[in-house]
Order: C-alpha cells, then structure tokens, then sequence
C-alpha cells in the first residue's frame, strides 16, 4: 500500500492531465456564466422595450391654469418611466419624471403659456425610448 | 465503424470541445431568438388586437328616471281574492292583466312584537311572520333557573403553599341573574405548628376563607362557603373549593367538598371585609334588612370567618332576628398565631316572616378586655322556600349532653315522604367538645348515609362553635330520613340549635315568551279567524297561543282565544275560528295582541321558529281589497346615493267607481304603511272599466320607503266603500327612481370583446375622467347608465376608452 502510494507521488505524468481537464473546465463554466449573463440583460431590455404601450387619453389645455394637462394611461405590459415632454420639438418641463405602473393612469403638468387657435406638437417620451403624441390645437 | 468513429473521437479531443462549445454557443442563440420570437408575437397579438377594436358611441344623453322596477313574486292578498293571473302579468304595459275581487275578508300581520321574561330575539323581521314561506322570525329561550352541583368526597392532600383545587364547577350562565353559591367541606392539618387552608374562589377571588390552625392532627374540622354573585350571561365563570398548607412542612387534607351554584331568588347581604373590635358588647357586622312581599316561610343561612387576638381572649358571634331573636350564639379562641388563623362560623334556619320589615344581623365582639375580635367574609342569604318543589324542616334548639362518651346520638331527625328528584339538605348545629384534650364528633346523614363527619378539639372548655353541612341528594318516591348525629370524647361536649332541611329542587324548564301586536280596523266583523305556523329547534314543546280578549281583559285560558299543542321541529300550523263576539279580540282602535309561550322541561336553550302570524277578519258591510308586493331597486346600477326620489305607477281597470283607490309604501323606520311624502295621498278615483293609470311621486324621505337591499314593499288598497263587489284588472305595477344621470349607447362593431375602462365628460371648463368597468360583447349594442355622471348642460365631448387603449368619442350638446 505504502509503495503505491509513493509511487503516484513520484509519477508527475499523472497529474499534468487532471490540473489541464480542471482548468479548462474552470474556463468554460466562467465562460459560459458570462454569455448567458449578457444573454439575459440583452433580451430583457429588448423585451421592456417591446412591451412599452402607453396611449394619452385626453390633452386639455387648461384656461384656468394655462398649462397644458395631458392624461396618460400604461396600457403595455411593463412599467413605464415618463422621462421628457417635448413641444414643438422643445423640451418642456413637467411635474418632475414619474413611472406608470402596468394599467395606471394619472395627469401630466407642462407648464405652458399656450395660445388659442395655435396648433402644437406634443411629444412625451420614455426612458426607454417609447414616443407618445401628436398635434393638437389649443381651443 | 461505431468503434471507429469512437476511436477518433478518443483520439481526437481538441475535435469534442469544438463541438461542446458550438453546441452551448447554438442553444444560446436559440433561446434568443426564441424568445425575440415570442415577445414579437404576443405585442403584435396585442397591437393587431387593438387595431381590431371598434367601438362607437351612438348616444349620449340625461336620464332623470330610472327603468321601471316590478314584482318579483305573487302579491300578497291582505283582503280580497285572486281571480286569474300572475304577478308577471303587471310587469308590462302589454294588456296582459291579473285579476283580484274585493272580498269582505281582510287579512292583518302582525306590526310589532315585545319579548316577555328573557326570552331573546335572534332573527328575522316582522314581515317574516306576513306568509308561510318559512322565512321566520326566531327566539331563543330563557331558564327558569340554573343550578349546577359538584362534589369531591374523597380525602384529598397537599404540601403546597399555593391554593390546590378540591372541586371545581364551571359554568357559563345562560342569563345574567344573581346565583346563590353554597360550599362545604372538611379539613385537616397533620402538624399543630401550621395551618390548612380552605377557601371559596369564583375566578380566583376569594369569597370566603378558613386558616385552620390545627388542634389535633386526627380531627376533621368544618369549612362553610356561602356568597351570592351577579353572574353574566355568555361568561365562563370557575367556582371552586380550594386548599394549601401555610407552610410545606405540614400535609393539609380535606374531604366531603361540595359546591351548589343556583339563580334562586334571594335577599341578600355582605361585609367582607375584615373588621375588628376590642370592645365587649355586640358590634354589628352585616345586615340584612327587607320586607317580604307576602307572608311566606324563608331559609335564613349565614357565614362569616373569625379570628381571635389572644389565645385567652375568644370571638363572639351571632346571628340574630329584628334584634330579638337569636338564631345562633357562638364562642371561639384562636390557636397559636392568634390573627393569622381565620375560623368558621356558619348556620342556617328555617322561619316564618311576615310582610313586614325584618333584619337579620350577624353581631361580633370580644369576650374580654384587652381582646380583639376580627370577623371577614360576613355573608347573610335568605331564600324564600315557595320556590322549591317541597320543603321538609325539622330542628332541634335545646342544648344536649352525652350520657355515655364515645356514644352516638341523634340530634336531630327529619322524616319525610319525598317525590322523585334532587333535593338539596342542609343542617346546620352548634357545637363544643367541652374540653381541650377531647373531641366532639357530628356526623350528618342523608338516608342513613354519612355526607360529612366531623371532629373537633376547641382550644377551651367553653368555646361554642357552628358549621353548616350540604349535599344534593336525588330521591326516589318514599320516606326518607335526614339526621345529624353526635359524639363526645368527654361528657362535657356539648351541642345544640340543630337543624336539618331538604328542599325539592324546582324542575328544570325553558321558556320562550313572546307578543305580537298588531292593528286591524273598527268595522263589524262577522268571522275571525286566527292562524299561526311555527316550530322549535327542539321537540316536544309545550305551547300555548293566546288571542287578547279585549272585554275580558286578559289572555284566555280555555276556548275561543286560546290554543294549546305540543310542537317539535317541523312547521306545523294553528289556527281558530271565532264566531261569538269576534271583535271582543281587538280594542277600540282595531288593534290586537297575540302571545306565544313555550316551555319545555329541559336545562338545554331552544329556539321558537315563528313562519306565519295572521289575523283575518270577516266584515258584514264592504267589500275590500288590499294587497301588496315587493319590489327591488337594482342598487349596482341606481345606487341609493345618486337617487332623488322614487315613483309609482299602477294601471288597473276596475268594474265599479264608487270608490278612491290608495297606494302606499312601507316606511321600514316606522315598521308601518305610509303614504307621508306622497305628492298624492287622496287616492286615485278611477273610471268604470277603463284603464286607470295612478302616479306616485316621492322626493322627500323617500328613504324610508326603500331599504337597505333596494326593497320596497307597495301596498294598493280600495277605500272601503264598497258594497257590491268590484273586479280589479292589474296590468302594470312598477317603481322607478328618480335620477340623474347619463346614459350611452355604445355599439362594439368589432370580432373582440370590449372593455370600457373609462369615460371622459368633457367640455370647456372641465375634463372630467370617470373610472368603468363594462364589457360590451362583440357585435353587441348596449346601454350604458351612469347615476353618478351629469353632463353638462352647454356642448360636451364624450369619450370612452378601452382597456387596449381605443377611443370612441361623441359630441353633443
């Protein structure tokens, strides 16, 4: 027993191919944790910016306030995040950036001094890059 | 080849990694293109669903009325008959009719009820009892008293220093009423340097409390529990018997404990707490001072504990009468430890009182100066013994001495015929054992049979003490014998004021009590006829229904105005015709009253199931007709508050005009018929044989008329004029509420369901969203009516929108 044993120590062939086999498979688990790692950061933000709905269900241009009240509603499938409000291809300032839940629904504030009979290009737009708007003419 | 193949592949390793790494590089690839594939598909599914959606408003407009609300079941004829039809027959205007004939028989319910003892309301309404349609009105029966017995005879012991149970009862009062709580028992000590405890506890509160500081480590010495409480109903209350050691080192024991717990009628006093005295005249303790209502025999039972100061000095107690008579006289000197040891005092008598005032005290003091006497737990009950069954007394007051020591003798006997049944016995005796080396022995016996068996040595020759002794016996039919015997040691013992009695405890029952009142009317009657329906949730009740006679000015107990049956727990139905004097049964007003009382011989609570109460009167003059309805609000869509008001419509031919006709509603606050608030309360008069349509409009507290549920209970009656018959033809009878709101015509045109999630009311001041929740099928026109959305009076804008994110929009003006 004792001589087998000093005879693995002494036999240097035999451990070069199991320290190689364990490396390499070190490599390719790292490997492969990396790829699918990205794999799912890639898709995911793909897929929030697919699911993005949101529709504006009425724009009012408020005389008693003068500002501009649009009514926005999630009606995707992922949390949205209103990142800016653009007028006439001007950013505009807003009550402050706010998220949408999945179906909420909620007003938002341009502070505006709009003109009656002038026609305007509302533009909101999200985080993730999803536009909502068009032109409305002020009452 | 397959060998081959391997063989390279073992050969060939760079050749394997190659393949692994393109293999895992592949499934990745898939997976992301996958599910690329799959997001795409469903917002593609979703976006070509929403571009699918076609909703469209075709009309938007006020409403200021409801649709017509009508009957949901047949009408309720109160007077008069049906000839033919169905209540569906007035759901339209369609001249498809019902049709009723005045009568001269009208039907009355009952419009109250009161609930006599402590029987108790559990459910149900009064227009329960209006038909036999086992909708009921239920009441839950009360006792006529409660009593629970416990006893623990056997020697039981303890070292502990903390309260041990002996015996126990607990009990839950079915209704609050004062219980009187009886106890007894003996005890024993094993050591004369310590004492033995014993006390009467209801949830852990001390109510009477023996520190027996033993004499002879062989005697059995007395402890006596008397207190009355206010128990609850629906509470759990623990009546206990307890004892402990005052110190580990001795063994206390006890035996023959008893406790009896019962809501008798009682007068009542107590002074529990301690109070002292050096002086050596009688001091007042406690006193118990009423007038009985009515000459009558009463059990007079009394308890207190007492301590000394000094082991030469005694405690002096008594119970006495009015200040004169003395019912018991007691002597008693503390062991070592002096005021740490509580001692009993406890006695019982039967007297006569007369209605008069009478008290009834127990006195203490010391027997000599410098002394003090203390006395706790001081408790007087007096039990007036009419309430039992049967009473059997007999005493023996004179004082006696043992001719021979060691020697039983009888002190007192009671002899007796009982009856099947529990009976309680109580004796009571004072007592000395005339020396203090010897004991005195008392041994109380029921049926020859030992209950209790004590045995006492007083600290001195001439202390005189008392105790009480208990048991519930359950007889048989025959004579019996209750005795209290005794024994001396030494020819000094002395004992005397013996008493012994047994009481016949009352049978158990369960009464259900209640009255129903109700109106009718002062015409002639030539016929009533009284009905009642009703059950239990029990058998083999006892019931009786009574009908008030108004001239006799009491409930009958035989013959017209009085039925007696035994009902169990199917509905059975009681009537009776009256034809002698039948308005004997209502007052000058018309109005009536009906009792129900059941009883059952039983501890267990039932309930009475009452279906159907109906008072149905024959008149000589008029023919009448009155019937009612209900009809139900849909309060999901005209919630009660968005509703302005109510109206009532009817449309009814009839054959003669001689009459007006009435329309009224239920007001649910006064439990009555009213037309309070009606814009018309004369009456309609309608046209021979023609369609007559009658409007009600009700704008103010129309409330009352509606109940929780939406429900309203419409009553349509003739004047009472009529005396020839008329035919009424019912086409229509319908509520509706008075509103404002909107409604919308919404078209869905499109192969997909719709989800209206909300609905913009827009105009030049206001954009205002309301939150929705309404499917409109595929290809389906529908009315949408919101009470609580008003739209404006100058041009508005109308949107609705869907759950995908459509819009339809309508401007009107």
């Amino acid at each position: 027993m004792a001589n087998l044993f000093w005879k693995i120590l002494k036999d240097k062939r035999a451990i070069t191919p199991v320290l190689s086999n364990l490396l390499l498979t070190i490599v390719a688990v790292a490997a492969m944790s990396l790829a699918t790692t990205a794999t799912y950061i890639i898709t995911n933000n793909l897929r929030e910016n697919m699911s993005e709905r949101v529709m504006i269900e009425d724009l009012w241009f408020d005389n008693s306030t003068n500002n501009i009240k649009v009514y926005l509603h999630n009606i995707g499938k992922v949390t949205i995040h209103v990142a800016a409000v653009y007028i006439n291809h001007t950013t505009q300032t807003f009550n402050s950036p706010f998220n949408l839940e999945i179906g909420a629904h909620r007003w938002l504030n341009i502070s505006y001094s709009w003109i009656s009979g002038s026609q305007y290009y509302i533009d909101i737009v999200t985080s993730r890059g999803t536009h909502v708007g068009g032109y409305y003419r002020a009452p | 080849m397959l060998e081959a193949i391997i063989g390279r592949l073992k050969h060939s390793k760079q050749g394997v990694s190659n393949v692994i790494v393109v293999m895992l590089s592949l499934v990745l690839i898939v997976i992301v293109v996958g599910n690329v594939v799959l997001w795409s598909y469903q917002m593609n599914q979703l976006d070509w669903e929403r571009m699918q959606e076609t909703v469209k408003i075709a009309d938007v407009a006020r409403i200021t009325r409801s649709s017509w609300f009508t009957a949901q079941n047949e009408f309720t004829i109160i007077a008069g008959s049906l000839l033919g039809g169905t209540y569906t027959d007035t759901k339209m205007f369609d001249g498809f009719y019902q049709t009723f004939r005045e009568e001269k028989t009208l039907i009355f319910n009952p419009s109250n009820y009161m609930l006599s003892g402590f029987t108790k309301y559990v459910s149900g309404g009064i227009t329960n009892l209006n038909s036999n349609n086992d909708a009921y009105m239920n009441f839950l029966s009360y006792p006529n008293y409660e009593v629970r017995y416990q006893e623990s005879l056997a020697s039981s012991l303890t070292t502990s220093t903390t309260y041990q149970d002996k015996v126990a009862i607990s009990f839950t009062p079915q209704i609050t009423a004062d219980f009187v709580i009886i106890a007894t028992a003996e005890v024993q000590g094993s050591s004369t340097s310590y004492q033995t405890k014993a006390r009467l506890a209801v949830n852990s509160t001390t109510y009477q409390e023996l520190l027996y500081r033993v004499k002879d480590i062989t005697d059995w010495y007395p402890f006596c529990g008397l207190k009355r409480l206010t128990l609850n109903e629906g509470t759990n209350y623990v009546i206990t018997i307890q004892f402990c050691t005052n110190n580990a080192g001795g063994t206390a024991y006890i035996r023959n404990a008893r406790i009896i717990i019962m809501s008798i009628l009682s007068e009542y006093a107590e002074s529990e707490e301690l109070s002292t005295t050096d002086e050596t005249n009688w001091q007042d303790k406690v006193n118990l001072a009423f007038t009985p209502s009515t000459d009558g025999e009463y059990l007079i039972i009394a308890t207190a504990n007492y301590r000394g100061s000094s082991t030469n000095r005694d405690t002096k107690i008594r119970l006495i009468q009015d200040d004169t008579i003395v019912h018991a006289d007691t002597i008693g000197r503390p062991g070592s430890g002096t005021t740490a040891n509580y001692y009993v005092f406890g006695a019982i008598r039967q007297i006569t009182l007369d209605a008069a005032p009478h008290n009834f005290k127990i006195q203490f003091c010391s027997s000599g100066t410098p002394g003090v006497a203390g006395i706790s737990y001081a408790h007087i009950v007096a039990i007036r013994l009419d309430q039992f069954g049967g009473v059997h007394y007999a005493e023996d007051e004179i004082e006696s001495s043992p001719a021979v020591t060691n020697t039983w003798y009888d002190k007192v006997t009671n002899t007796y015929m009982a009856d099947d049944g529990d009976y309680l016995i109580i004796g009571s005796i004072l007592y000395k054992s005339g020396s203090t080396s010897n004991s005195i022995g008392l041994d109380f016996q029921t049926q020859f049979i030992s209950r209790q068996m004590l045995s006492v040595e007083h600290r001195d020759s001439t202390t005189y003490e008392s105790a009480f002794f208990m048991t519930k016996q359950t007889l048989t039919q025959g004579s019996k014998t209750d005795r209290i015997r005794w024994m001396g040691e030494s020819t000094s013992a002395r004992v005397k004021n013996a008493r012994l009695i047994s009481c016949k405890m009352p049978i158990l029952t369960q009464t259900a009590e209640v009255e129903f009142t109700g109106t009718s009317n002062t015409q002639n009657w030539t016929r009533l006829e009284w009905t009642i329906d009703s059950s239990f949730t029990t058998t083999n009740v006892t019931t009786v229904f009574q009908l008030y006679n108004y001239q006799a000015g009491q409930y009958p107990s035989s013959g017209d105005g009085y039925l007696m049956a035994t009902i169990s727990v199917e509905d059975v139905t009681h009537n009776q015709t009256i034809i002698s004097n039948p308005t004997n049964f209502r007052d000058s007003e018309g109005k009536w009253k009906m009792k129900i009382q059941a009883v059952k011989t039983t501890q267990a609570q039932f309930e009475l199931k009452v279906d159907w109460v109906e008072f149905k009167v024959t008149t000589s003059d008029f023919y009448r007709l009155c019937i009612s309805n209900n009809i139900l609000i849909d309060l999901s869509i005209y919630p009660l508050n968005y509703i302005n008001g109510i109206e009532i419509l009817i449309k009814y031919n009839i054959t003669e005009d001689a009459e007006r006709w009435f329309l009224k509603a239920y007001n649910w606050s006064a439990s009555s018929f009213s037309d309070a608030n009606f814009n018309n309360t004369e009456g309609n008069q309608p046209m021979r044989n023609e369609w007559n349509n009658y409007a009600i409009k009700v704008t103010g507290n129309w409330m009352n008329y509606v109940r929780g549920d939406g429900t309203l209970l419409i009553e349509f009656f003739d004047e009472g004029l009529n005396t020839t018959q008329a035919t009424v033809e019912i086409d229509f009878l319908g509520v509706r509420a008075i509103i404002d709101g909107t409604r919308l015509d919404l078209k869905n045109s499109s192969p997909l369901t719709i989800h209206i999630v909300a609905i913009w009311i827009i105009n030049s001041t206001q954009h205002q969203r309301y939150t929705a929740n309404f499917f409109i099928n595929s290809g389906e026109d529908k009315t949408y009516i919101r009470v609580d959305i008003r739209l404006p009076k100058e041009e508005f804008i109308v949107k609705v929108v869907t759950e995908r994110g459509n819009m339809a929009v309508f401007t009107g003006d």
